[in-house]
């Protein structure tokens, strides 16, 4: 188990360890120095005391080395060799050393670098001990046993405790330790080095064993780190006080002891109480946040048990039931103690179970899966569900479970297909009614072009015996002229002349003329009934048409007849009316026109065309939406007994004033409520006459449009302004 | 190519605009042979020399005068096999009918009629088209039967 450091000691740890390799390292080189030239201080650091052996030296060097390459938990393979090979070359030198104080084979190792002033100096027993351990704690500084500890934290901690007395030592002076030649002392530059190296290893890896419980985050570590200060301090400083004592005389070495007993007594009884304290402290915060966060959960839990329209409950890592809520046992049908343990594989129709497994597999490496699809209860019935998988993380980012929500969309699922559903009907019958509605347009369409085509046949045969009536009627005029020739030649007498001549003057000239005359009659009413009949049958499309724009260009085509007939026309404001725009025209021109021809003589002609103010939109007057029109002169009037029947067909008031058929109005009126209007007029005789009529406005800022040909290219055009 | 008179082929049904037509394409000064036919099945048996006129020799320039309202086939039926066949379809030919349908115009020109003239009921404006039928025949080059490839569809 690696328990992770308190972050502010990671950084304290790296640091340690590299004083620690560089320490060892620099002390082993100043040694060699010193042995190279022979300046004691360094050697040995205090006068009189041991020097450390050069082949210590080297090792320390070697193990600094070592360490420094092995502080990372992986390093390069190359590098990683080079530190197990120094770390085998200082195991064996200290394996080398011990078997020389047991085994009778002594190779000189120690001996063998400054074999001249080496003297008696030798690695000590202890040292060579605490080498061999270097060098396997070194070796296998990664390695793990089965209960989870590491040896190389173990060999280490020996290592510093084997050199701990001689530091001791070294501070309270113990003679003993000078005065055993046979066991060569540890130096206290050697002890030192060692304690650094063992350090060092320790603090290499602060996660694991010995260092991670001291530099953890748990009550242990908190205590370790408070109280292994203590320990060193408190003895050390009894020690101190003793010997001191001693030194001075102030007690002698029996009450030296009874009081350094005493002192230690009390010292450890007050640690005690301390460190009771703050564990009782740290429990009692520790038992705090316990409690509260039991609390959150059972409130959260209640929560989450009470939602009764949301299935909300965990997972663990491989996608098993791990708890349950009420909503769950509701929409699914499972109770808790039925499914927890179960896979959620269950909940997926057999169907698409092959799929079941990508769901958690897309929400580990997705954050979050989401999907609506079926799902199955426990009597098998399937549901249409919204289903959305979180992962679950711990503190190292490291996967421990999932949480599922699903919710029964079933009925969110048919209404939506309902709409969808009745949107394609809908969809459908609107397009049955388009195709019903193309089709009747194209009947009408057809009607039209068969009623066109009948009115057009009608007239030609119409028009053919009237061709021959024309033309023979001429022949005979062409053949009495013949005989009129013929009867003037001298051959013939003049009684005879005279009475034929007369003959056929009164009996053939006389009755072909009207027979003529009847013709060309017929020919134009034929042509007038087919105008009429058009007029009723075209195809309207109302488009915004310019008023304005449209009399004006009435009144340029008429100028001609205007001055000849000294009338003047005066146009007003005129809105915009939504019809026919070729209609419009015909109307404006037929009202005009006829506003023209039917003048007094007797004064000059004054005509106007405007409109009446316009009704509200809203009026319920049937005028309501309309523009009245209307076209004034000062003519001669239309008596009241006429009145009635201006509108009608074939009504001429007054043939001799101007040609036609007196179609025209006929014509306008049809026109006229084809738009949906009306045309009416007030007149009063030898003063004059009004015409108006109503269209649909159009919305204002419309643009001129007159489409289609020209009204004036049309032949029909001059034929109108003659009615 | 040598100008021999060009042959008028008449087509119409009413006798009396026939006559009318005659009359006046003489007064114009207009003394080609105009050969008359009453329908239009005759009118290509003409054309194509079947039927009644099989026995038809003469070839010259040959120009076609047709009514539309014929009875068996009428007048845009027989411009219209008159102009798909190959043979044929170099031949000249002249609407002159009383309908102004405008439908009925644009489709004889679809099919490829030279001139489409509008028979007026006023007299004059009548003899003034014939007149200027005549002399357009009189200025225009009509192909001579012989040089068109003998064999009409039948």
């Amino acid at each position: 188990m690696s328990i992770h450091p308190l972050p502010r000691f990671r950084s304290f740890a790296v640091l340690f360890t590299l004083i620690c390799c560089a320490c060892a390292v620099g002390i082993g080189g100043l040694v060699l120095v010193g042995w190279t030239f022979d300046f004691l201080p360094l050697k040995s650091v205090l006068p009189g005391r041991v020097a450390m052996n050069p082949a210590t030296a080297v090792c320390f060097i070697l193990a600094g080395a070592s360490l420094f390459i092995l502080r990372e938990p992986a390093p390069k393979p190359g590098r990683r060799r080079l530190a197990h090979v120094a770390a085998v070359i200082v195991a064996t030198v200290g394996a080398v050393k011990i078997a020389s104080y047991f085994l009778d084979w002594d190779p000189g190792i120690d001996r063998f670098l400054f074999r001249t002033r080496i003297g008696s100096n030798e690695i000590a027993p202890n040292t060579a001990v605490n080498f061999l351990l270097v060098g396997l704690a070194l070796l296998c500084i990664d390695c793990r046993t089965r209960g989870g500890r590491w040896p190389a934290q173990g060999m280490a901690i020996f290592v510093a405790i084997g050199s701990i007395l001689s530091l001791v030592g070294y501070a309270f002076g113990a003679r003993i330790l000078y005065g055993v030649p046979a066991a060569i002392p540890m130096a206290l530059n050697t002890a030192m080095t060692f304690h650094l190296l063992a350090l060092g290893l320790l603090a290499s890896r602060p996660g694991r064993g010995l260092a991670g419980l001291i530099f953890g985050s748990s009550t242990g570590g908190a205590l370790a780190r408070r109280l292994i200060p203590a320990a060193i301090a408190i003895p050390a400083l009894i020690g101190w006080l003793r010997h001191a004592g001693q030194q001075r005389g102030l007690f002698d070495s029996e009450l030296g002891v009874a009081l350094m007993v005493a002192a230690t007594i009390v010292s450890l009884l007050l640690l005690i109480l301390w460190t009771a304290e703050t564990v009782n402290r740290m429990d009692g915060r520790r038992r705090q946040a316990e409690a509260s966060l039991r609390e959150s959960e059972s409130c959260f839990r209640l929560l989450v048990d009470s939602v009764q329209d949301y299935a909300i409950f965990m997972l663990d890592r491989e996608g098993r039931i791990a708890t349950w809520n009420a909503g769950a046992q509701r929409i699914k049908g499972y109770k808790a103690e039925e499914i927890i343990g179960q896979h959620i594989s269950r909940f997926i129709p057999e169907a698409a179970r092959p799929v079941s497994d990508l769901e958690l597999h897309r929400a580990e490496t997705e954050g979050r899966f989401e999907e609506e699809a079926w799902r199955q209860r426990k009597d098998g019935t399937r549901f249409w569900a919204s289903v959305i998988i979180t992962p679950i993380r711990n503190a190292d980012g490291q996967l421990t479970g999932f949480a599922k929500v699903t919710r029964d969309i079933t009925q969110r699922r048919n209404a939506e297909q309902a709409i969808q559903e009745l949107t394609q009907s809908l969809e459908r019958r609107v397009a049955e009614r388009t195709a019903e509605l193309a089709e009747s347009n194209r009947q009408l369409r057809q009607q039209n072009e068969e009623n066109e085509t009948f009115v057009y046949s009608v007239s030609h045969d119409l028009r053919s015996p009237l061709v021959n009536l024309q033309g023979f009627s001429k022949e005979l005029e062409t053949s009495c002229q013949d005989i009129r020739e013929l009867l003037a030649s001298d051959d013939v007498a003049p009684a005879l002349q005279r009475r034929a001549l007369s003959t056929l003057d009164d009996g053939m000239k006389e009755p072909i003329r009207f027979i003529q005359t009847a013709v060309t009659r017929l020919s134009s009413i034929i042509d007038a009934l087919l105008r009429l009949s058009r007029a009723g049958r075209v195809e309207y499309h109302p488009v915004p048409v310019d008023v304005a724009a449209v009399v004006n260009r009435v009144i340029d085509s008429m100028r001609g007849t205007t001055t000849a007939r000294r009338a003047r026309i005066t146009v007003h404001e005129l809105h915009p009316v939504l019809a026919d725009p070729t209609s419009v025209e015909q109307v404006f021109a037929n009202l005009v026109g006829n506003a023209i021809n039917y003048l007094d003589p007797k004064r000059p002609g004054d005509i106007h065309i405007g409109m009446e103010p316009m009704e509200a939109a809203n009026s319920s007057n049937d005028r309501a939406g309309m523009v009245t029109f209307f076209v004034r002169d000062n003519g001669c009037g239309i008596p009241s007994a006429h009145r009635a029947k201006v509108f009608r067909a074939f009504q001429r008031l007054r043939p001799e004033l101007a040609q036609g058929e007196g179609m025209g109005l006929a014509i306008v009126r049809r026109m006229v409520e084809r738009h949906g209007g009306r045309i009416w007029l007030q007149s009063t005789e030898s003063v004059g006459t009004t015409f108006f009529f109503t269209m649909p406005a159009a919305e204002t800022g419309c643009t001129d449009q007159i489409e289609g040909p020209d009204y004036y290219e049309r032949e029909e055009a001059s034929c109108l302004v003659n009615q | 190519m040598s100008r021999e008179p060009v042959v008028i082929l008449l087509a119409e049904d009413d006798e009396g605009h026939a006559q009318l037509v005659q009359r006046n394409l003489k007064r114009a000064g207009i003394t080609n042979e105009v050969q008359r036919v009453e329908d239009g099945q005759l009118a290509l048996d003409y054309v194509r020399r079947e039927g009644n006129f099989s026995d038809r020799t003469r070839s010259g320039p040959l120009l076609v005068l047709l009514d539309i309202n014929m009875p068996r086939i009428d007048g845009i039926e027989v411009l219209r096999q008159i102009k798909a066949d190959t043979s044929l379809a170099t031949i000249p030919v002249i609407m002159l009918t009383t309908t102004d349908n405008p439908r009925e115009i644009e489709a004889c020109y679809q099919l490829g009629c030279s001139i489409y003239i509008t028979k007026p009921v006023e007299y004059e404006p009548f003899v003034e088209a014939i007149k200027r039928l005549g002399l357009f025949l009189q200025v225009v080059r009509v192909p001579r039967e012989n040089q068109l490839p003998i064999g009409a569809a039948s």
